[in-house]
């Protein structure tokens, strides 16, 4: 062999297309990890250009404020395990995985020996890393008695209350950790979730996971508003990730946690909003956009002509009402009339088949918000809840919180590692 | 149906053929300057291997002579017309077979013929063995017209047994046998489609659980020295399997499986697929 051609990367480090690169032609016969790093080493192959990887390491998690992915694949975990070191073994070794998944990188620890399954699934071989973020939080119920993790619940951190306009499943509610992985290609975000599952198995079980297949929302300063199954343009108004005044006041947990694995983190409110949407369809245009306080195509409030108009909420209309009605969702949950309270959104759209009892669509919102305080999402949801002219359209039937920690700086640290070892 | 224990085998030899290519050239896939190396038969550690398989073999041919004593007691029941010896026998002919499953499935059609579910045949007048003989028992509620079928059930586990006393088998089998032995747990026992009209999939999920624990046992000493944590792991595992399958021990067996519980099923299967992750590393470490 000639060793000028070989990379300097180590034999599990594998990127996903040069591992395409290097397997063609193979078919069943399999590789070792010396011949495959060396032999399949090309000069152009790259992990990933510079636009398709998110830095995973950082003071604060990836895909929180990063420019919101495509697709997102989630999912929420009980804690099997008993024994906190089984609990830090995995979550180091998630840790790893995601780093290396992030950059497009197949899952370390791969012998490429034929004896032994792989030890990436597989599937996002020769996939791009298509801007992969792999979020963590824990879970309120994290901090019971199991793992002496008790007294690091912050003062904040309890679940959240039952709220107005919610019917919930058990089965879509709660777990102990949260996994959101976000990418702009849905299977790498698959990818992600499925790994991480099986590298946890024995120590954790999935409780529920969900797919989202299309962002709802935008935190980009450049990126163009999405729209929700209603076919209004959300999160106009969302925090943007150039905010930095904003994602302090509202988004990232500073000082005042008391906590110190939590300070540069944020906590993770999930609903699944169920849609009717076969209702809303039948509902007139006029009462649609005085239901969302905005024109349905141009996304402006009505009171303005274009999207980023600021709306102007004490207009009225010749008749003398209120040009964006009371009871819409635009009034009821904007900033100026909530003290101030803001929320970084980050939900996906969502279908999961037709239920069964209505032969209706099962489809809407998996909501996503970010914020320093659950209690800033209480808020809102309790307004929103009882007034929302949206709630003849839409139900809670989902939820969590979770506690998202401070990132991992370097490869020295693991996820929530000032949790564990502070 | 699994594929066979065989094709395992054959693949492996390929395998470590291959590897042996990659890393002695480096001209590309598909067109090696140097002849393959053969695989070595004589390695470090293959005296425990030997034993291990040696003590495999043995293994096999007990639970296949178990297997046929008892299998006889329940075929006479049923030409007998003795509801109740049949029912009786019915699980506890079935559990010796389920320990060797991998095994009898790699003869060919011998495992249609003794172990088939009724969704596994064309044409349901053909369908043999076991399950018909449960279906006849617990839902037609008689054994009338059933001796024909209690007769080639000996025959087959007679064939069964001439076949599995010449058997050899590799380390490789064992530890891939094993991992089969708990798929076929979380696929099929969990579900409760293996015993659908007795409920006793517990003791066929016992007795894979058992089947799959002697083979890690034969192996642990050869894993003991290669890889210890992965041992520790799997005692642990298989500990907590045992575990929670005690808790519906009943009598010299199980409860009846229709009451238990969609949460405790879950349960179960949560701890067979802890158990089964680890032990799919087994191979990598023996072979």
């Amino acid at each position: 062999m000639d060793p000028a051609a070989a990379r300097p990367i180590a034999s599990g480090a594998v990127s996903r297309r040069r591992m395409l690169g290097g397997v063609a032609g193979l078919g069943i016969l399999g590789a070792s990890g010396a011949g495959l790093a060396s032999c399949a080493a090309h000069p152009t192959d790259t992990a990933g250009t510079a636009e398709q990887v998110v830095a995973f390491y950082g003071g604060n998690q990836a895909g929180i404020t990063t420019d919101v992915q495509d697709r997102l694949a989630f999912a929420a975990f009980d804690v099997t395990a008993t024994r906190r070191e089984d609990l830090v073994d995995v979550i180091k070794t998630w840790t790893a995985a995601a780093e290396a998944m992030s950059r497009g990188i197949m899952v370390p620890g791969d012998s490429h020996a034929g004896e032994v399954p792989p030890a990436d699934t597989g599937e996002a071989v020769g996939l791009s890393p298509a801007r992969l973020t792999v979020t963590i939080g824990f879970g309120p119920t994290l901090f019971d008695g199991r793992f002496g993790l008790a007294p690091r619940r912050p003062a904040v951190f309890t679940g959240l209350p039952t709220l107005p306009g919610e019917t919930l499943d058990p089965a879509r509610c709660g777990g102990d950790i949260a996994i959101q992985a976000c990418a702009d290609d849905p299977q790498v975000a698959f990818h992600a979730v499925r790994n991480l599952a099986r590298l946890g198995r024995g120590t954790v079980v999935a409780r529920w996971t969900q797919l989202g297949f299309g962002r709802t929302s935008a935190t980009g300063s450049g990126q163009q508003t999405p729209r929700n199954l209603m076919g209004f343009k959300d999160g106009t108004r969302n925090i943007r990730s150039d905010d930095s005044a904003t994602l302090a006041k509202s988004v990232w947990v500073g000082a005042e946690a008391g906590q110190e694995w939590m300070r540069g983190g944020s906590y993770l409110v999930a609903r699944r909003i169920r849609m009717f949407v076969e209702t809303w369809d039948r509902d007139v245009l006029s009462d649609q956009e005085a239901v969302f306080g905005r024109a349905k195509y141009s996304g402006a409030p009505l009171t303005g002509k274009a999207e980023f108009d600021p709306p102007n909420f004490v207009a009225r209309t010749a008749d003398g009402e209120l040009a964006i009605p009371q009871n819409s969702h635009i009034r009821l949950a904007a900033f100026e009339a909530n003290d101030g309270v803001r929320i970084l959104r980050r939900g996906y759209s969502f279908t999961d088949g037709i239920d069964a009892r209505t032969g209706t669509l099962d489809a809407g919102l998996f909501f996503i918000s970010f914020q320093k305080d659950p209690g800033q999402f209480v808020a809102l949801q309790r307004k929103l809840g009882q007034h929302d002219a949206l709630n003849e359209y839409v139900r809670h039937v989902g939820s969590a919180l979770f506690a998202c920690p401070q990132g991992v700086a370097d490869a020295s640290g693991y996820w929530g590692r000032a949790l564990f070892e502070g | 149906m699994l594929s066979t224990v065989r094709i395992k085998l054959c693949e492996g030899v390929i395998l470590l053929v291959s590897a042996a290519v990659l890393v002695t050239g480096c001209s590309g896939p598909g067109q090696p300057t140097q002849p393959a190396q053969p695989a070595q038969p004589d390695r470090p550690g293959n005296a425990s291997l030997t034993v291990a398989t040696q003590g495999y073999h043995d293994y096999v041919v007990s639970e296949v002579d178990q297997l046929a004593r008892a299998t006889t007691q329940f075929t006479d029941a049923v030409r007998a017309g003795d509801m109740d010896k049949a029912k009786q026998m019915f699980p506890l002919a079935r559990l010796h077979y389920e320990s060797i499953e991998p095994v009898a499935e790699s003869f060919g059609d011998l495992d249609s013929s003794i172990d088939a579910r009724i969704d596994d045949v064309d044409n349901p007048a053909d369908w043999t063995g076991f399950h018909r003989i449960e279906k006849a028992m617990w839902q037609d509620k008689t054994l009338a017209g059933m001796s024909p079928t209690a007769d080639k059930l000996d025959v087959d586990v007679v064939s069964l047994k001439s076949k599995v006393a010449g058997e050899t088998y590799q380390p490789a089998q064992l530890a891939n046998g094993a991992g089969e032995l708990l798929n076929e747990v979380s696929t099929k026992k969990v579900t409760g489609e293996e015993d659908r009209y007795s409920h006793t999939d517990l003791w066929d999920f016992a007795a894979n659980v058992d089947g799959a624990r002697k083979c890690f046992e034969l192996l642990k000493p050869a894993l003991a020295t290669k890889n210890p944590d992965l041992v520790q792991r799997l005692d642990a595992r298989f500990a907590d399997v045992a575990d929670k399958l005690s808790k519906y021990r009943q009598g010299d067996g199980y409860v009846d499986y229709s009451t238990v519980a969609q949460d405790q099923r879950r349960g179960l299967a949560d701890a067979v697929n802890a158990l089964a992750e680890p032990l799919s590393k087994v191979a990598g470490s023996v072979v």
